[in-house]
């Protein structure tokens, strides 16, 4: 363990300014998340410009703060309204709801916090072990290894939450074609710049994101009519009694472990993490039929899942590189902007950061159960915004911020025309987070794979002489198989069974 | 005959046979769409510069581009056979597409055009006023009393912040920087 890292990442943290904004972050976050049809992605995306000024290190921290706090916040209205705030509370409302309406309102967001930050706090001790692990184990990577390793992140991307695989891989493989837009770097040649000279540099992350998670979703709001959200009136959180600690510690521990290992894998993200964590709860509940109607292992499963599932997908955004979530394909858009070369590297040249990033989320997970015990009425408030002036609101933070990146219209004209088009490709299921992903793994992948054929000669086959690549070239088409060969394989068993019942004689 | 459901198509006069060979007609439109744009760009790389071998290193510009270019293409072929596949698993890939988008959403985003354009010509703060002012009145908003403190308060905090704090220069436009 480096004295020195963690010696000058908490010098850099325990600042009061670092403090302040750490605080600031996890209250947008919460508030973010409470709030429907705001994601913490998007909040990151549009907090990027704000972090211009700041120390790379702390902006980074701010932004995995904003994370973890928004992944809470959507737990809030889920339970109180019966609206996630955010995609990964979805399964929280299942059971946090009718615990609400029983009157326990108080009680069901009690052990949500209490479940949030045990997984939060828990997984972070899993990120800051694996994550120096994961980078030592890829120093040692080739060009040709570290071209496979992408290729699988992407590939994941088939199984990333969305309705479609392919959808989601041609968004993904849509965002890796706009990062080749520009110079190419080995030979210097203008690729799609069309003439201007705005494209000679590619088209750069920050508006881009902006554009795809903020605009598209203020045209989605246009489409659907604003509902009113009845609310759960006078609610203070009771933090849970040693009877509900002693029915939800096992659950909270199975799904923090669910969650760090799902956050781990590339593309799968805090959603996927809820659900499992969700599932395996009821499937280990001594109480299975009480799901449903109010169990608070249905509430601190998904909890701990998705908190957990937020510094798991920290691991592999800092240790490869690789983005573990839409959120991660963010920050680490934001750590490239910021001067950093994510990936095994960073562990290397700048160390500092991970433990920077530790006890930024470390603060946050601290932070968002003080605010949630002393503001749940407050957030339940927030609900009421109505959106005729919150999505103004996200219209102008968006326009600002993507012209404060450069200074400069077109940046604002590109978030416009990704916001557009991002709308356009939504409706027929391409989703914003694989493109994102693609557009921020796509310069990594062509760099990978340029510097393995000049290795190579192009002789391309020399690619499977390595059997790390080939343990990921396997694992990736594994992932893509996955759609095709999951429901076949649960055809045969249903017609195996089927065949059992019809003919036992035979 | 088999007794398999999905055999017999889902009625409404859609196409019969295995739910795993029947095309759904808007992704077949989605496909073509996707294809175009395949092969328009995969043309536009013939337009790259080239580059002798030994500047190239093995690795001409248009390669990785291409080969990008023909795995989407390729997954794309998948998409008019996934809706009925997808439909018998309870999943409606036309959920969000069905209806036509309403006149609010054009409208919404024909101002957000207009309002990028007239950005420059009229400075920061007026075109930050008219949009907040503008948006909320399209979509139905009329209480004056909150509508007219958000209009006044809201695109100066955003351009004080920005401006004042985070130092950054925003288009002047016929106001000249008397605002921001």
């Amino acid at each position: 363990m480096n004295i020195d890292a963690i010696m000058t990442g908490l010098e850099l943290i325990l600042t009061p300014l670092s403090l302040v904004l750490i605080f600031v972050s996890v209250l947008i976050g919460v508030i973010i998340g409470a709030l429907p049809g705001l994601s913490s992605t998007m909040a990151v995306a549009l907090l990027l410009p704000f972090t211009l000024g700041l120390d790379p290190v702390v902006a980074i921290a701010m932004m995995a703060a904003l994370y973890s706090a928004g992944t809470f916040g959507g737990s809030i209205t889920a339970i109180l309204i019966n609206a996630p705030g955010a995609p990964p509370a979805v399964a929280t409302a299942l059971d946090g709801y009718p615990l609400a309406q029983k009157g326990e309102a108080g009680r069901a967001l009690g052990v949500a916090a209490i479940s949030s930050i045990s997984g939060g706090l828990l997984s972070l001790v899993a990120f800051i072990i694996a994550a120096p692990l994961l980078a030592t184990v890829a120093l040692s990577f080739r060009p040709q290894e570290y071209f496979a390793l992408t290729l699988f992140g992407l590939s994941m991307l088939a199984a990333i939450s969305g309705k479609s695989s392919p959808r989601n891989l041609i968004s993904g493989f849509f965002g890796v074609l706009v990062s080749v837009v520009g110079i190419h770097l080995v030979t210097g040649v203008e690729r799609y710049t069309f003439g201007t000279t705005f494209l000679y540099d590619g088209i750069d992350f920050v508006p881009v994101l902006i554009g795809v998670f903020a605009i598209s979703e203020l045209l989605k709001q246009a489409e659907t009519s604003g509902k009113t959200l009845e609310r759960i009136k006078n609610v203070a959180i009771r933090l849970p009694g040693a009877k509900d600690l002693r029915q939800i510690w096992g659950t909270i521990l199975r799904s923090t472990g669910i969650g760090t290992i799902v956050g781990i894998l590339p593309a799968e993200g805090t959603t996927v993490a809820a659900i499992m964590g969700y599932n395996e709860a009821k499937r280990w509940s001594k109480h299975p039929e009480e799901f449903g109607h109010g169990s608070i292992e249905g509430i601190a499963g998904p909890e701990a899942a998705n908190n957990a599932g937020t510094s798991g997908a920290m691991v592999p955004t800092l240790a490869l590189g690789i983005p573990g979530s839409g959120t991660t394909a963010v920050i680490l858009a934001a750590l490239i902007m910021h001067g950093f070369q994510p990936g095994p590297f960073l562990m290397r040249e700048t160390p500092e950061i991970l433990y920077a990033i530790f006890i930024a989320m470390f603060i946050a997970n601290f932070a968002f159960l003080f605010i949630g015990l002393a503001g749940a009425k407050a957030f339940s408030l927030i609900t009421l915004i109505p959106r005729t002036f919150l999505w103004p609101s996200v219209f102008c933070f968006a326009v600002v911020g993507s012209y404060a990146y450069q200074q400069q219209m077109m940046d604002v004209w590109t978030m416009l025309i990704a916001g557009l088009v991002g709308f356009a490709a939504m409706r027929h299921g391409f989703g914003p987070a694989p493109f994102v992903m693609g557009l921020v793994l796509g310069g990594l992948l062509e760099k990978n794979w340029s510097q393995a054929m000049l290795i190579f000669d192009s002789q391309w086959t020399l690619f499977f002489h390595s059997w790390i690549a080939n343990l990921f070239f396997a694992l990736t088409l594994l992932s893509l198989l996955s759609p095709v060969i999951s429901p076949a394989m649960r055809a045969v068993r249903r017609r195996v069974s089927s065949a059992g019942h019809q003919s036992p004689g035979d | 005959m088999s007794n398999d459901p999905s055999d017999h198509g889902h009625g409404d006069g859609e196409p019969k046979g295995s739910p795993s060979f029947k095309m759904h007609g808007p992704d077949i439109v989605v496909t073509a769409i996707v294809l175009v744009i395949c092969v328009l760009l995969y043309a536009r790389t013939y337009w790259f510069d080239t580059v002798p071998s030994s500047l190239a290193q093995n690795v001409q510009p248009a390669m990785f581009p291409r080969l990008v270019l023909i795995c989407i293409a390729a997954i794309a072929l998948m998409l008019p056979f996934e809706y009925y596949r997808k439909l018998k698993r309870g999943i409606d890939l036309d959920s969000d597409r069905r209806e036509f988008p309403p006149r609010l959403v054009w409208v919404t985003g024909a101002a957000l055009i207009v309002f990028v354009a007239a950005l420059p010509l009229l400075g920061a703060l007026p075109a930050l006023l008219i949009i907040t002012i503008a948006m909320p009145l399209m979509w139905g908003e009329r209480r004056w009393k909150i509508l007219v403190p958000y209009v006044i308060i809201f695109p100066i905090s955003v351009l004080f912040l920005f401006a004042e704090v985070l130092r950054v220069t925003f288009p002047r436009g016929i106001t000249g920087g008397i605002f921001y």
